[in-house]
């Protein structure tokens, strides 16, 4: 029996050992081969090469796959693969044709679209007027969730290739909607084959087609053959992979099961960038971090109340804690060198006049509660404000709920005073300013307007010479934030992309939603 | 006598299934956040709200709700995630053959990793791999599975590379790739398991070694090998497979959190993304399946405890 038990011993030390004597092997075949790659670092982008697929790591899954169903802004990059849009952007967001090819407005209410011939969609149905009158029907129906294209009122065949959208208002904001869901053009024969069950079967007109979706699992797209621009579109295949756990993205990048991470936090950047084979693409976008106030109850239906919370935030703390020094202060909805940005428009951080607005306003012991979300970056920026409010006399209560049930409160309860939140961007700056400043939109709850303001937004959605837009949009910015304060803006928002140094042509946009269609792999 | 006591339990499942069906349903529109709010995100406005409300359903009563959503349910049809739009019963299907893989892997590596503990720390009672199977039947219960898993991805897929940190391959489609991946996913799942069996195989082992029966074999001047392998084991393991049962409902609610970190597209991640965009219909049809798989898995556990004791009677 002794001489047993210890042949067992021996065979169990002996594992040990193989298990650290491979260790030892594979990490050394592993350092070596990252040296070699350091080298080829420094290549240029160089010629786009056809063929290949890549793996996409993303983090939720897609709402719906019918463009008129789904409402989160994840969903985009998803379904401009399979959709092609009417108009497109270029990345600093401004119209550029799409399956569109050209546009005029006769007058302020009138827009007649040009289409491009020879495109079809997936199924082999022709693009065409028709289905443009379909699809925009389709868009304003009962079924839809989308309300930007509501101003236009009927639309009329011109021609094979002509359509004329006749509007109810003048809407400036209707071109550059037609470049987000609304303009998303699905195959009027699928939708009335499969009825009920069309968004298991999308078909569009893009350069991708869904071969496979296992719902939060993933997405096979493979090249459209029929692609109207497919010269331009490298790729045979693309994978989505659906991983929700941040670090577990991370690490199918670090590991080769994935070459493309959409969306990295900021506390990662560091790390990723000292990876040789890892490259990061960190760009500022439309989207901001915010403060939604509830402007009708106590606390913050007195305007003072509210500029001192304006004031009484400092920015860059914020960014360096927070956010580790990415993006930029905001005190508008629009960042800088995007033509909406307007220069004049400044929040200083300015805590002396917060206490001076408090005390004018006869205020003292002022309170409200903020709804956070469990996750420890929003905990953070909320802690964090509660601190810097504490200093010129605003006690702040936090409230940490789950993301739908924290929305929830934040809509219908009378005690939830404020919540933080992404603003997550629009195409259009009237997209934008409609959201967050006019009367009656979902994203003030405190339905706050000022004559001022109302008429100002009216007059922008009549001008259509960008110029004028632009200036409009600064003056409505400055009536809602900087003498009103309807919300709080904070700072910008990153759009942080990490991939695999073998992939190339990613061409952020302001959007900060990745465009995968244009992406090629260096094979070399 | 046999097929009594089997109809019986049968039976019994009848009520199980209702009340926790009811309960689940209740509990879904109990957790604060709106479906039609999360559906809608920044559309809503009250007349869409109150529209979508209607279109779903979700405007009359709970009671009402649920026997509607029963009656459909009898009758085979499980109904649409609210979401997607997909059938219910297509997306359990998809999901189910996944997180059964992953269930089953883990079983096995808790069975056989519980036996060679349990035989080994008998086998040498008071040496050194004693020692290692009591500390392992006392740490496998007490780390949770996430911590295992994160450590074992950082070392076994970013430090040696020798396996994927995520993904997961249908044993059907490609049978290495299936092994490779499901090793981790399988071993944190497990951990838990080994450790339970571990401990009751040893303490059961250790009660019949010291039975008459092991005495009387030993004095017969058979080896402590045979003495455990013939005639100990066999009543050792009695215990046991009501552990092995029990086990395999708590795996099936581990698959949560591991599917989660491993990004295996199982029923795990399927409910927890509905229960965030509070996608009632696929909870529910999740839970279902899972009630179920758990009932018939006790059912077998009784029907193997039978045929291995025939003392039981019925």
């Amino acid at each position: 029996m002794p001489k047993l038990k210890k042949s067992f011993q021996t065979i169990l030390l002996l594992l040990v050992a193989l298990t650290m004597v491979m260790a030892g092997c594979s990490s050394n075949s592993k350092s070596s081969t990252s040296e070699g790659n350091t080298k080829s670092d420094n290549e240029a982008q160089g010629q786009p090469q056809k063929g290949g697929e890549i793996k996409i790591a993303y983090g939720v899954d897609i709402t719906n796959f019918d463009p008129i169903k789904g409402t989160t802004g994840n969903d985009h990059a998803l379904l401009w693969p399979v959709y092609e849009t009417l108009v497109k952007f270029t990345p600093d967001m401004k119209p550029e044709p799409g399956i569109a090819e050209s546009w005029e407005f006769p007058d302020d209410k009138t827009m007649v679209l040009h289409l491009r011939k020879g495109v079809t969609f997936h199924d082999g149905t022709p693009f065409n007027a028709e289905a443009v009158k379909f699809n925009i029907e389709r868009v304003n129906s009962k079924d839809s969730q989308i309300s930007d294209l509501k101003s236009i009122e009927s639309v009329e065949v011109v021609d094979e290739t002509t359509v004329k959208l006749h509007l109810s208002k003048p809407d400036s904001s209707i071109l550059l909607a037609l470049s987000d869901r609304g303009g998303m053009m699905v195959s009027p024969t699928a939708v009335n084959k499969y009825g009920a069950d069309y968004s298991q079967h999308p078909v569009g007109a893009g350069p991708f087609e869904v071969t496979n979706h296992i719902p939060n699992g993933q997405i096979d797209y493979a090249a459209f053959k029929n692609y109207w621009k497919k010269e331009q579109i490298y790729l045979d295949k693309m994978t989505v992979k659906i991983i929700p756990d941040a670090n577990s993205q991370i690490n199918a990048l670090k590991s080769n099961q994935v070459d493309f991470v959409p969306g990295i936090a900021a506390q990662n950047v560091s790390s990723l960038k000292n990876n040789p084979n890892i490259v990061v693409s960190n760009e500022n976008t439309l989207g901001l971090g915010m403060l939604y106030l509830k402007t009708n109850v106590e606390p913050f239906n007195n305007k003072a109340v509210r500029l001192a919370v304006l004031h009484g935030i400092d920015r860059q703390q914020l960014i360096d804690a927070i956010n580790f020094g990415q993006g930029e202060v905001a005190a508008q909805p629009f960042p800088k060198g995007y033509w909406a940005h307007n220069d004049s428009i400044n929040i200083k951080y300015d805590p002396e006049k917060s206490k001076q607005l408090l005390k004018d306003a006869g205020l003292n012991d002022v309170s409200f509660t903020l709804v956070t979300y469990p996750i420890d970056w929003w905990t953070r920026l909320a802690n964090a404000i509660k601190g810097q409010l504490e200093k010129v006399g605003i006690t702040v209560k936090i409230e940490t709920l789950e993301a739908n049930a924290a929305v929830q409160k934040f809509m219908t309860d009378k005690e939830a005073d404020a919540l933080t939140g992404n603003w997550s961007g629009r195409p259009d700056p009237q997209m934008t300013i409609n959201s967050l400043y006019s009367k009656d939109s979902f994203y003030n709850p405190g339905k706050i307007s000022t004559p001022d303001a109302e008429s100002l937004i009216l007059e922008a959605a009549a001008t259509y010479d960008q110029e004028k837009r632009a200036e409009l949009f600064g003056k409505i910015v400055n009536e809602a934030i900087v003498q009103e304060g309807f919300s709080i803006p904070l700072f910008t928002t990153p759009a942080i992309q990490a991939m695999n140094k073998k992939i190339k042509g990613f061409q952020p946009n302001l959007l900060g939603k990745p465009i995968f269609s244009t992406l090629w792999v260096n094979q070399k | 006598m046999f097929l009594k006591f089997l109809l019986r339990r049968l039976l019994y499942v009848i009520p199980m299934l209702l009340i926790t069906t009811l309960i689940v349903f209740s509990l879904i529109l109990l957790i604060p956040g709106d479906p039609v709010l999360a559906m809608l995100g920044d559309s809503a406005t009250h007349e869409k709200v109150e529209e979508l409300r209607r279109q779903l359903g979700l405007d009359q009563p709970v009671m009402l709700q649920y026997f509607h959503w029963l009656n459909n349910a009898i009758h085979g049809d499980l109904g649409r995630s609210i979401f997607t739009g997909q059938l219910v019963d297509e997306a359990l299907m998809q999901t189910l053959f996944v997180t059964m893989q992953l269930v089953v892997v883990g079983m096995i590596f808790s069975i056989v990793g519980g036996l060679f503990f349990a035989i080994t720390s008998i086998y040498f009672p008071n040496s050194w791999m004693d020692y290692v199977a009591r500390f392992f039947g006392t740490l496998g219960t007490a780390i949770p599975n996430f911590l295992v898993a994160m450590v074992l991805i950082i070392f076994f897929s970013l430090k040696l590379n020798w396996v994927p940190a995520t993904g997961f391959t249908s044993i059907v489609h490609e049978p290495v790739s299936f092994l490779q991946q499901i090793i981790l996913p399988g071993f944190s799942l497990s951990l838990a398991g080994i450790a339970v069996i571990t401990r009751h195989l040893r303490s059961s082992l250790m009660e019949t070694m010291d039975a008459d029966y092991v005495r009387t074999a030993y004095s017969k001047g058979v080896s402590r090998y045979q003495a455990i392998f013939k005639h100990s084991l066999q009543n050792a393991m009695l215990p046991v497979v009501t552990t092995i049962g029990l086990l395999f409902g708590t795996m099936l609610g581990a698959t949560v959190v591991v599917e989660t970190i491993f990004a295996i597209p199982g029923m795990g991640q399927l409910v927890v993304n509905a229960i965030g965009q509070r996608d009632f219909t696929i909870v529910q049809g999740v839970v279902l399946v899972m009630i179920v798989m758990v009932i018939v898995i006790n059912f077998i556990t009784d029907i193997v405890y039978a045929l291995l004791d025939p003392r039981i009677e019925y």
